[in-house]
């Protein structure tokens, strides 16, 4: 059923601290991939901390393994050592391998990027999918809410990717549109891995160009990812995102007041392409599901939670400026365990903050400039730059981010000044909070402290964070440069890793 | 001529000085029910710079950002020995729903009741 198509054979699920949630998954997928016969193997990596539930979750395994026809492996926080000490055997620094797996915990900083990074390693060079513990196999298609007639079965090619956004007052109702059965996996490899030369070959008929920007696009480019589109909870960390939506989905929010004040609290959207669309640039990458072609994404992730997957595929372009990424016009349930609101005047809190990828993403963007910068399409460059940055001193490294930090909050006030001065009507609760967001932007740029990514300076005094930056920068750097070794040494040791627990 | 330090008078009046009234919202203002939540009150009016504050108030509705949420937890933290998280602002960004997850989070070994009995 597949014809020339990649097969996609891994099916890697990050999970932490949540069975239920676990269960719900896998049962998910074990049916939907059953039911278009496709023959996999899944590969779990549990970053629970207590005992508990990590016994909770091999329960869930054992249970689910009798029941499936595919073989599901798991690997847990309580093998990482293991892991690290194999790494070590075959030559990678202790730090660099502790610091790539199991992230940096004494900051208190999520290590989703951790997990993540072993979950590379397991998929190895091959096609993988790789899906979040807390989706739903029940899918909401593009059509559902942008017309058919527009663009339906064509697949277009975009600079950046044309994502909508559609907004639900209740996960009840966001789920409601969630009923179809989809055959997932397929999906995804349907365009991982294509080319522009197959899709002249095989799908001319689909293939419609808009808005083709520059011509990249060359004999080997490829798909290196497929994204789903994600419908239920947004998965934001910060309600801020509203205010900077794409006109369509801001005019969507902005229908009236009531829709706009229902949108903001909610956090229940439809995040979504109407049709099949390849896209030069990842935009906000989220990595809730998504296909990776194993043998081109060659670099890790930064071993953080927040916005590590929007670091990896910038870090992705910028290594590898010929890969396309293909956007699938379903949407998968999004229905976290712990669900929460965002207050209604939240929506101004990130306005004086910068995140701590957002400040490495930038300062990886740099390199492009650094003069030193010979070839800025090797990891040993970006490597090499990090570990520079990470010996400047407190004046440099401040001068730089805050550098870093008015260019980012200038685009910010420029796009929302904009965006006020093209209404009409400036009266409604949405035109109040950008001004409030104008305001604290305004009150920020005189605070020298706002220019510190706000994960390192929530735990630390300003100089400790300073010194924190400067040693995450420096084990990010070294983390590229013994990247290719960990990849190299997981080809021998992988299967190993996965029979730890069975 | 030595400066004499400021009397606590004083530091009241200087601090007085740069705390603005409450901002008019709908919460009814409600007074602190114990040492955690009055505790917690001093610190939020002196990061919001307010000078009073009500235990029901919602932070964001007074303005509160994540800068103000990473000054409140610096000094939680100094104070009483608590480390809160983002994620307990955002179940409930009160004075209230505070103090709750300090008492959650208040281990005997090293919380802010141990330290107060010493």
């Amino acid at each position: 059923m597949h014809g020339s198509r990649l097969a996609i054979s891994t099916i890697l699920i990050p999970t932490s601290n949540r069975p239920a949630a676990l269960e719900r998954c896998l049962r998910g997928l074990i049916s939907n991939a059953s039911a278009f016969q496709h023959s996999v193997r899944i590969a779990i990596c549990d970053g629970s901390q207590s005992l508990e539930t990590r016994e909770q979750n091999r329960q869930v395994i054992k249970n689910c393994r009798s029941e499936s026809p595919f073989p599901i492996f798991r690997v847990g926080v309580e093998h990482a050592q293991t892991i690290v000490k194999d790494l070590v055997y075959l030559g990678v620094r202790p730090s660099v391998a502790q610091f790539g797996i199991c992230g940096s915990i004494h900051d208190g900083l999520v290590t989703t990027g951790a997990q993540r990074n072993l979950l590379l390693l397991l998929g190895g060079a091959d096609p993988f999918l790789s899906v979040d513990d807390d989706v739903q196999f029940t899918f909401a298609v593009g059509n559902q809410f942008i017309p058919p007639h527009r663009g339906e079965g064509a697949l277009m090619r975009f600079e950046k990717p044309p994502v909508q956004h559609r907004f639900f007052e209740s996960h009840e109702v966001a789920s409601g549109f969630a009923r179809y059965a989809i055959d997932f996996i397929g999906e995804h490899e349907s365009l991982l891995g294509t080319t522009r030369q197959f899709e002249d070959a095989n799908r001319e008929s689909r293939f419609e160009e808009l808005n083709t920007g520059p011509a990249t696009v060359t004999p080997t480019s490829e798909v290196a990812m497929t994204i789903s589109g994600i419908i239920g909870d947004c998965g934001w960390g910060s309600p801020s995102k509203f205010l900077f939506l794409d006109d369509e989905s801001w005019d969507r929010l902005t229908a009236s007041n009531a829709t706009y004040i229902r949108g903001i609290s909610s956090r229940e959207i439809a995040r979504f392409v109407p049709f099949y669309a390849i896209s030069e640039s990842p935009g906000e990458l989220m990595t809730t599901a998504f296909a990776g072609l194993g043998r081109l994404l060659e670099h890790p992730f930064l071993p953080i939670g927040r916005g590590q997957d929007v670091l990896f595929g910038n870090m992705l372009k910028r290594l590898r400026p010929e890969v396309h990424f293909a956007h699938l016009p379903h949407m998968i349930l999004h229905t976290p365990c712990n669900p929460r609101k965002f207050w209604r005047n939240e929506v101004a809190r990130s306005a004086p903050t910068i995140h701590l990828y957002a400040a490495i993403d930038n300062l990886i963007a740099s390199v492009a400039k650094n003069e030193l910068a010979v070839d800025t399409q090797s990891l040993d460059n970006y490597a090499q730059h990090l570990q520079q940055l990470a010996a400047f001193s407190d004046a440099s490294l401040r001068e730089v981010l805050g550098t870093i930090y008015r260019a980012a909050k200038d685009r910010e006030r420029e796009f929302l000044e904009f965006r006020l001065a093209q209404a009409v009507d400036k009266g409604g609760s949405q035109f109040e909070d950008i001004k409030r967001y104008l305001e604290r932007l305004a009150i920020a740029s005189k605070d020298g402290a706002s220019a510190i990514p706000i994960e390192l300076l929530y735990r630390h005094d300003p100089s400790t964070a300073y010194l924190r930056l400067r040693e995450i920068l420096q084990q990010f750097g070294e983390l590229l440069e013994e990247w290719p070794r960990m990849r190299r040494a997981a080809v021998h040791l992988r299967d190993g890793w996965l029979a730890l627990d069975s | 001529m030595a400066r004499l330090p400021d009397s606590p008078l004083e530091i009241a009046r200087r601090v007085g000085s740069t705390r603005t009234a409450r901002p008019s919202i709908e919460t009814p203002l409600a007074a602190p029910g114990d040492e955690i939540e009055k505790e917690l009150m001093e610190i939020w009016c002196e990061v919001l710079k307010l000078i009073e504050i009500g235990i029901n108030d919602n932070l964001f509705d007074l303005g509160g950002d994540s800068l103000h949420m990473t000054m409140i937890a610096s000094r939680v933290r100094q104070r009483m020995n608590v480390e809160v998280t983002f994620g307990n602002f955002f179940e409930d960004p009160t004075i209230k729903g505070l103090a709750s997850a300090v008492r959650r989070l208040n281990q005997p070994a090293n919380g802010y009741q141990d330290k107060e009995a010493v």
